[in-house]
């Protein structure tokens, strides 16, 4: 048996006492194992998750968690995490994209491609000339051409020394990263409301969004019936207020699986809602309306 | 300088800076070493805990280090090859100690965490009032991320963001984007969940 099955069968609890026990004191003695213990833990969490277990791991996995709480709470964490995460923009992608932004403009715009040509020329004219000067036996002349008519700099580097990027700088050091930077690519998610089907059905009592101050975004997630394979997964949808008049449309969204449910959510900024009675049609596969209440928080 | 010592352990819950400096002088001779020492006993102890089917593994982890504390400050010393192996042994004992303790009796959690492997109508209620309880701790979470520093924050939803098919390769381009280890890249996203679980636990406790 692997290393990494023996961890395995530790996590799961299907190892015999002095097999355990034995686990326990290498993990206590040796950092890498430790490690990998914990490594091992991370990709259980994750597979489970992720519904990468075969049926009946998942069901080992769901057994042992009834007897370990703090592992139960933190896959819960864990899971709310992975609903924000999916939701939020892309982190690294935006990273990549400030980075490129961060390069002065008239270089990633139309002047790009005349300022490397008009470069390029200039090198293959000065080797000419060198050539020429060289071929001809004249000092005077070499140095005069070899002496460029901009400076050494400003040749070696076409475009002016770029400053280091602050988006594209690591985490750690977060001083150097500009909080209106920050704060313009990351538009935090203020509040969730989670409408599940139930609940379209009773419009007596409609769920309520409580919305805190500020700006932000409001994360609507709308509970769908199943979608099978062959059926188009795709939505639309509309938001209207309570006097009926659409507020935001989308026009193709997918719902995604969480355990058993499949969720479509929705974003829209805060400035959109207001108290009152909102509605959303969701259009696609079957046709629903989901009721809430908005009053501040 | 200890600078990677985790929240839980910066507050050392109870132990005096005195017996605190002691055990770490009793870990390694610098403290550079003796931090990176009581990191891995903490982390090692957590995950015993956990494992053991601890409620708060946290709590018994402190409660397992405060021992030690105390002992090295009586005059023990220790004689393991490996330091951190001491712990395993005081760990056990405060273990059997708490689990000898006279049971309380708790109400019966709702399954939120187990995915229903058959619905029945009890088991589609239950999965009713999880998703009420996915909801409130969506919105904890949503409080508790913003106690993070920005920083801290992209990362750790870039970390998750990197999950799926492709997991191994998106972490390991995050590390290298950040210029860090894949191993510590792991503990500073553990670390992190650590601490929102702990906030977003408070918040539930206060919304019920």
């Amino acid at each position: 048996m692997s290393q990494r099955e023996q961890i395995v069968r530790y996590l799961l609890g299907q190892q015999a006492d002095e097999e355990r026990e034995q686990i326990e004191q290498d993990y206590f003695a040796n950092a890498a194992f430790l490690s990998e213990v914990q490594a091992a833990c991370d990709d259980l969490i994750d597979d489970y998750l992720h519904e990468r277990m075969s049926p009946s791991e998942r069901a080992t996995f769901a057994q042992r968690l009834h007897a370990l709480p703090f592992l139960r709470e933190r896959l819960a964490t864990e899971r709310a995490l992975l609903l924000w995460a999916r939701s939020a923009p892309p982190v690294l992608k935006q990273r990549r994209a400030a980075a490129f932004a961060a390069i002065p403009s008239q270089f990633t715009s139309a002047w790009l491609l005349p300022c490397v040509a008009a470069a390029l020329l200039a090198l293959v004219a000065m080797g000419a000339g060198m050539w020429y000067a060289v071929r001809n036996g004249s000092p005077a002349t070499t140095a005069q051409l070899a002496k460029p008519s901009a400076s050494p700099a400003e040749v070696a580097t076409p475009w002016p020394a770029a400053q280091p990027s602050d988006s594209a700088r690591p985490m750690a050091t977060p001083a150097v990263a500009p909080a209106e930077r920050l704060k313009k690519q990351f538009v935090p998610v203020r509040v969730s409301l989670l409408l599940s089907a139930e609940q379209v059905r009773s419009k007596t009592e409609l769920p309520t969004l409580s919305l805190p101050h500020g700006k932000g975004r409001v994360r609507l997630q709308l509970e769908v019936p199943p979608v099978s394979p062959q059926t188009s997964a795709h939505y639309r949808a509309v938001l209207r207020d309570a006097a009926q008049m659409p507020r935001k449309r989308w026009l193709r969204l997918a719902p995604r699986r969480y355990q058993t449910d499949w969720i479509l959510t929705l974003l829209l900024p805060t400035e959109l809602l207001h108290q009152q009675d909102y509605s959303i049609t969701l259009q696609g596969p079957t046709t629903i309306t989901y009721h809430f209440h908005v009053q501040p928080q | 300088m200890i600078q990677y010592l985790s929240p839980q352990s910066k507050k050392h819950r109870g132990l005096a800076p005195e017996a605190f400096e002691q055990l770490l002088a009793a870990l390694a001779p610098d403290r550079e070493t003796a931090g990176e020492q009581y990191e891995q006993v903490r982390a090692a102890l957590v995950l015993f805990f956990t494992f053991r089917g601890a409620r708060d593994p946290h709590e018994l982890t402190d409660e397992t280090i405060n021992r030690a504390a105390g002992r090295l400050q009586a005059g023990t010393i220790i004689s393991t090859a490996n330091p951190v192996s001491y712990f395993y042994g005081i760990a056990r004992n405060v273990w059997r100690e708490m689990r000898a303790r006279p049971l309380v009796t708790e109400a019966l959690e709702s399954s939120t965490s187990h995915p229903a492997l058959t619905l029945n109508p009890q088991q589609m209620l239950e999965e009713r009032e999880n998703m009420a309880l996915t909801e409130r701790r969506l919105q904890c979470l949503g409080r508790c991320l913003q106690s993070l520093t920005a920083a801290d924050r992209e990362l750790l939803l870039a970390y998750y963001q990197g999950t799926g098919s492709n997991k191994i390769e998106n972490r390991q381009a995050l590390a290298a984007y950040f210029q860090i280890s894949l191993k510590t890249l792991r503990n500073k996203t553990s670390k992190l969940r650590g601490q929102l679980a702990e906030c977003v636990k408070e918040c539930l406790r206060r919304a019920l």
